[in-house]
């Protein structure tokens, strides 16, 4: 099958205030799919969704053409969460060590995909020292890399690139290139649009609906925008006209 | 025989349940506000892993716990013992893994480390006056009952069966193993709670 993740028709309500409206929207393999919306919108909410720690309200959610949650499904994806979620009283590599076995990486393969995955993010001389003493961006790389470390087929990043300087920025955009290359089907949140720019496939979100969807060159192309923001900006306002 | 004889033993488990109840609680909470808890959801583990996962990881520690406690009451405070230590031990032990899993268990109402505070009131203090160590019968009849919910009143029991009056396995059998249905009971609570983060 080339569908890895399709929602259909998923709204979420927390209580009464209604978060995400009728999304519907499919990620093949292999792509980079961009979720873009202003803080808010419902990105993390949907993407939890998901990676089976939320379920919807209504619709349903399938990955790999079974319905989520699903433990089995779980091994296959990575999810980096947008708050980091490390262990502050251990280092870097317990921590990687802790994820890597959860996965029922052991001996050598772990050390390995640990090394690999640490040099990925450039943290490999920082591993000894304790989480609690890594900066904002530092804790968003360990993150990226406990993430990545069971070589997931399915890959979930909420914002995964905050806080992180433009070059080693893009060195994380090659890898995720390459690791999509390789096969891997990769879903990213962001709310920068020159990131935005890089995804294969976009979803617009905005105040819980999804505005628009398609490559970013058809996005360009349908608004005669030069910019994303340009085309989000026109998509958002046709929204409000109506 | 002292009144430090008497009260002693019920010292002795009251000080084990009252910490481990505290530390357990307030770091599975800090699982919860730090993320990591989600974090965990989203790999597959299950429920049940992550809570016994816990109790085991924990245990170790308040096996140790219990051991310094009950070797600093013999020796040091030099606490009449008329049993075997290894029995004080074994129930000291049950009594932590009750505390334990009792409160994991609490931290899912909670949100932040001063609520879990705010528990000990609830939840501590009233074992203090219902586990026997001042007389139940003096009590109003309808508060009486409440001892029987209450694990200190079951370890504070056995402890007392074993250190004072020198009871063996025969003794206190009976409250060891309620208090591992209470473990048990918490335990399943806990994994039912959370539940509330993930369905499976
Ligand atoms: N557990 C929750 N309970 C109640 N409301 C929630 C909960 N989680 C999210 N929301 C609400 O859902 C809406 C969308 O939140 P979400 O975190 O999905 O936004 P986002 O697009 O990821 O924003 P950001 O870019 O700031 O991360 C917000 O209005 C938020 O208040
Ligand atoms: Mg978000």
């Amino acid at each position: 099958m080339n569908t890895v993740i399709q929602v259909s028709d998923v709204s979420k309500n927390f209580g009464s205030h209604i978060v995400l409206e009728k999304i519907s929207l499919q990620v093949n393999r292999a792509a980079i799919y961009g979720l873009l919306g202003p803080s808010g919108a419902g990105k993390t909410t949907l993407v939890k969704m998901i990676a089976g720690i939320e379920t919807p309200t209504k619709g349903s959610i399938k990955v790999l053409d079974t319905l989520m949650p699903n433990l089995h499904n779980m091994t296959k994806i990575g999810f980096m969460a947008q708050s980091d979620a490390l262990y502050g009283e251990l280092s870097g590599k317990e921590n990687l060590e802790f994820f890597a076995s959860i996965y029922g990486l052991k001996g050598e393969k772990q050390k390995e995909r640990i090394e690999h995955a640490a040099s990925l993010v450039n943290l490999t001389e920082f591993l000894k020292k304790q989480v609690h003493q890594y900066s904002g961006g530092m804790k968003r790389r360990l993150s990226l890399a406990a993430a990545i470390l069971h070589e997931p087929q399915i890959l979930i990043l909420d914002e995964p690139t905050v806080g992180i300087d433009p070059v080693l920025r893009q060195s994380i955009w090659n890898e995720l290139y390459k690791l999509s290359e390789n096969g891997t089907t990769i879903l990213v949140t962001t709310h920068v649009m020159d990131e935005a720019e890089k995804c294969s496939q976009l979803g617009m979100l905005r105040d819980g609906r999804l505005i628009a969807s398609g490559s970013p060159r058809q996005l360009k192309e349908s608004t005669s925008s030069e910019t994303i923001e340009e085309a989000f900006l026109y998509y958002g306002g046709v929204r409000h006209e109506n | 025989m002292e009144t430090f004889d008497y009260i002693g033993p019920f010292l002795i488990g009251f000080f084990i349940f009252f910490f481990v109840f505290l530390i357990a609680g307030v770091s599975f909470l800090r699982e919860r506000t730090t993320g990591t808890l989600e974090r965990l959801l989203a790999t597959p583990l299950r429920r049940w892993e992550m809570v016994a996962g816990y109790v085991l990881g924990f245990g170790i520690f308040t096996v140790i716990q219990s051991a310094i406690i009950v070797a600093f009451a013999i020796f040091v405070l030099d606490i009449m013992m008329a049993g075997s230590i290894w029995f004080v031990v074994l129930i000291t032990l049950m009594l932590a893994v009750t505390a334990l899993s009792l409160g994991t268990l609490l931290s899912a109402f909670a949100k932040n480390e001063l609520q879990m505070i705010q528990f000990i009131p609830i939840v501590v203090v009233p074992q203090v006056f219902f586990s026997g160590l001042f007389n139940i019968e003096t009590m109003a009849d309808w508060l009486q009952p409440l001892s029987y919910i209450m694990p200190l009143t079951y370890g504070g029991e056995a402890i007392r069966d074993v250190m004072i009056r020198g009871g063996g396995w025969g003794q206190i059998y009976d409250e060891v193993l309620i208090l591992a249905g209470f473990s048990l009971l918490f335990m399943t609570l806990n994994v039912l709670a959370l539940k509330k983060h993930r369905k499976l």
